[in-house]
């Protein structure tokens, strides 16, 4: 039994930062029925929820504190925290008072990508087990870093990757190595999101509440800009761009695959010609892994307003399939026996043959909720979580050689797996890892 | 200048399986069409042509072996094309040379060069050069080209072709073997080297680089045409990707059985993916092409094209398949059924012999369309590498190996003329 302590010194030495006294027993430990303490990082519209929903689907999981850089959203969430399950947590801008913290089991990072790496980092470091957002990443090398962690503070780290906790996904991973779907030539990843014209905004002055410079982080200094606040989908310094969300696809064929390692070559293109917008992550992109045994393609974009997600309700029946033709993040898998078309997020898999013929199908429910139990469950028994970070690096690494191949001017790029650099290629190489500010720097020994 | 109702005179180079069947459909898709000579250098081949030839026209073709028997005489306004494809750009070049328009079947050429030389030779010698694929005169392809044209289908995000297909068998590399009775071998090589006679060359010349642009692309290269096509023909691409490889039956052939390639075309990315394996994916049922009321249940149709614009999607068929543009729920915007237009390809190149129009798959646009075969291949063949190319000089600009492969080569007697 490991006895928690409330650390009042540290949180009091935050400046203007209230924290309310939880209310909770802070006692826990690791058994299998034994509390779990849970602290958010970045109460945005997906971390928010997904905590909560994390708590309702487990037993004796509790949120004792929120962290934000942004007032409004710690309060936001404090007051849905309160709504949902019926107590308030602290709040704290400064997520190394989270990391101070010895009650808190394990941190829920769900901030822009830029801070995926270095808040899992530190959290390893403080001995917090991690679940943080898709993109795990915002650059190869901070990957493989988080990994060293993970490993060296023994500490379990769950990417969101959650279709790798469905249970359908398993099913059309178990078809594919039955061998039923004969050898697997060709992987079509689709990512055709809508979108449009998207323009950059001037600076301004720091909204009340908000604490640009933490926001920021690792990230270059820059003038405050409402525009790479909400619109940090649009900047290299913040995250990949619209792979963030095709980063699901590419993770789950990798996994229904059997988890292949890094690609030998590949190709990547980009550009900003559909709606000419004054973004620096491209609109559209189109790019190959050559697996050598097989090869992937993804094409991803906000080019295609009329092609749609699986819907939420399809999303929750097992026994409804989409409608694969305009379904915007299908991936088609291409065997010599037949085909696989896959739906992320609950959409199932259906399998077809010679004359139209549908040959199997496996229904699928939306995994965030395993997901959820399955990260407690790790947290208590100390098994490696289904979407482990040396998994969610190899997947990410898929996004970032397409940023790369798109960034170095749409190039075909030759990859070195064991060292994780590129072959004869500088300027590549060059963006293999970010440049961090001062005071937060993913630092080159875990 | 000739008139609508001119005889045109036809010689047939090569009456292999579609030879024949182009020759006798179009020896009557118009009247006053006479084939007077059905070459082959094979005895064992033409009979059926000319035995139809003569029951359609009530004048028996007369069998050469030489083509340049056909070339010489004054009466053949044009010749068709059909040998296997390493024959194709000299024939045309011969033929142009002679004062003849030529059919040429696709793949129209073996290399980017070739490519350039037919087009020199078609414009020196004042000739029409119609290519073999055929889409061009459908009228359902014209109408989804006006679509997008009209910029109903928005800006142009991202074009998908396929030419998957099944049907692949396993393949033995057959001892060498004397030459068959009745094979005039050495011409069936012409212009490739000289090599003794294997039958495995002979009756699979899809599966030899030095004979054909393989067996993918060959049927791809319809679907890539048409998508050049309807996309208003833009120029060469930037730069190509090709990987593949094989996968069924990893045998001696030289030729993939699957190739991934993208072209760079600056504002927009084009995916070709071929295959030859697995057979749940099909073209277009007889039905389909032959009438104007189906159109493919496009997931398993394996020739179709995905042109994705930023009001909607069109789902494009190759053989006849027809168009429909797909909107939110998949609800259909518009469409237009499809028929498989041979007919009017050759109505379209007698009629241009006969007015002097060019014709719908005129060579200089259909060269960029082999050339994107060639650059594919290229790509594949030195290593799976992106190659870059300069539209001006027609070269590869990263890779010299692929200059040099590009270059084909001729034996004596057989050369292809530096100066057409």
């Amino acid at each position: 039994m490991k006895r928690r302590r409330f650390l009042e010194k540290t949180l009091a030495g935050t400046a203007g930062i209230t924290l309310g006294a939880s209310g909770l027993l802070i006692t826990s430990c690791k058994g299998a029925n034994d509390r779990i303490v849970l602290a958010l990082i970045g109460a945005g519209g997906r971390g928010l929820p997904c905590i909560i929903n994390c708590c309702k689907v487990n037993t004796g999981v509790e949120i004792k504190a929120v962290c934000d850089v942004n007032d409004q959203r710690s309060a936001r969430g404090v007051s849905e925290i309160e709504k949902q399950l019926g107590y308030k947590p602290q709040t704290t801008r400064d997520m190394k008072e989270v990391f101070d913290d010895r009650d808190i089991d394990a941190v829920w990072v769900s901030t822009p990508d830029h801070w995926h790496a270095l808040a899992t980092i530190w959290a390893c470091q403080a001995n917090k087990d991690v679940y943080v957002e898709k993109t795990p990443d915002n650059c190869i090398w901070e990957g493989r870093k988080m990994i060293e962690a993970a490993k060296r503070y023994k500490q379990i780290v769950q990417a969101g990757f959650q279709n790798r906790s469905g249970a359908y996904t398993a099913s059309a991973r178990e078809f594919i190595q039955s061998g039923q779907l004969g050898q697997v030539v060709h992987i079509r990843i689709f990512n055709l999101l809508g979108g449009s014209k998207w323009m950059s905004k001037p600076d301004a002055e720091v909204p009340q509440g908000l604490d640009w410079d933490a926001w920021l982080g690792p990230a270059p200094a820059v003038p405050y800009n409402p525009g790479r606040q909400t619109g940090w989908g649009a900047y290299w310094d913040y995250n990949v761009g619209t792979l963030n969300d095709a980063s699901h696809q590419l993770d789950l064929a990798r996994m229904v695959m059997g988890d292949p390692g890094h690609p030998k070559s590949m190709y990547g293109w980009g550009g900003n010609h559909i709606w000419d917008s004054e973004r620096e992550t491209p609109e559209f992109q189109s790019f190959t892994f050559d697996y050598e045994k097989f090869t992937m393609t993804c094409e991803s974009g906000n080019a295609t307003n009329y092609m749609s997600k699986t819907p939420t309700d399809i999303r929750m029946d097992p026994n409804r399939f989409p409608e694969w033709k305009t379904n915007a993040d299908r991936i088609e898998i291409y065997g010599t026996l037949g085909m696989m078309y896959l739906g992320r997020h609950g959409g199932g898999w259906q399998v077809f043959g010679p004359k139209e013929q549908l040959v199997a199908q496996g229904g699928g429910i939306h995994p965030d909720k395993e997901h959820q139990i399955n990260f407690i469950e790790c947290i208590r028994n100390r098994k490696q979580p289904n979407a482990s970070i040396e998994q969610a690096h190899l997947s990410a690494s898929l996004v970032h050689l397409a940023n790369i191949a798109y960034r170095t001017g749409n190039k075909q790029l030759l990859f070195d797996g064991q060292i994780e650099k590129f072959i004869d290629n500088d300027e590549a190489n060059k963006l293999l890892k970010v440049s961090y500010r001062d005071n937060y720097k993913v630092p080159e020994k875990i | 200048m000739a008139s609508a109702n001119d005889k045109v005179v036809l010689a047939l180079i090569g009456a292999g399986g579609r030879g024949t069947v182009v020759i006798l459909d179009m020896q009557k898709c118009l009247p006053g069409v006479e084939v007077k000579y059905v070459c082959e250098v094979d005895k064992e081949r033409g009979g059926r042509a000319i035995s139809e030839l003569e029951k359609q026209q009530n004048v028996k073709p007369i069998w050469v072996e030489d083509m340049r028997r056909t070339f010489e005489d004054k009466d053949v306004d044009a010749v068709v094309v059909c040998t296997p494809e390493h024959w194709h750009a000299l024939a045309t070049i011969w033929a142009c040379q002679a004062g003849k328009d030529v059919f040429v079947e696709k793949n129209i050429n073996m290399t980017i060069n070739e490519g350039r030389k037919m087009i020199e030779a078609g414009k020196k010698y004042n000739r029409l050069i119609q290519c073999g694929w055929q889409n061009r005169s459908a009228p359902y392809n014209m109408e989804a080209r006006d679509y997008i044209r009209s910029g109903k289908l928005g800006k142009i995000a991202l074009i998908k072709t396929y030419g998957m297909v099944g049907g692949h068998k396993a393949w033995i590399l057959k001892e060498d073997e004397p030459v068959p009775q009745g094979l005039n071998w050495d011409m069936w090589l012409g212009p490739a080297p000289l090599v003794p006679y294997n039958v495995s060359r002979h009756k699979s010349y899809n599966e030899w680089w030095v004979y054909s642009c393989g067996l993918n692309l060959a049927d791809c290269s319809h679907a890539i045409d048409l998508t050049r096509m309807v996309m208003g023909d833009p120029g060469h691409p930037k730069s190509v990707f090709c990987t593949g490889g094989r996968v069924l039956f990893d045998d001696a052939r030289e030729i993939p059985d699957n190739q991934t390639i993208t072209y760079d075309f600056g504002e927009f990315p084009m995916t070709v993916e071929t295959s030859i394996y697995g057979d749940y994916l099909v073209k277009a049922s007889t039905k389909i092409r032959y009438t104007r009321e189906l159109f493919p249940n496009w997931p398993f149709n394996g020739d179709r094209i995905e042109i994705y614009g930023t009001e909607g999607v069109m789902y494009l068929g190759r053989t006849g398949g027809g168009w429909q543009v797909f909107g939110t729920d998949s609800e259909i915007i518009a469409q237009g059924y499809g028929y498989q237009p041979d007919v009017e390809h050759q109505q379209d190149f007698i009629r241009s012999i006969r007015t002097r129009k060019t014709p719908n798959a005129d060579i200089e646009t259909c060269h960029k369309s082999a050339t994107l075969v060639h650059l594919a291949n290229l790509s594949y063949r030195v290593g799976e590498k992106q190659l870059f190319f300069d539209a001006a000089t027609e070269r590869v600009t990263n890779s010299e190996e692929a200059n040099e492969i590009s270059k084909g080569s001729y034996r004596q007697g057989f050369e292809l003329p530096e100066i057409v």
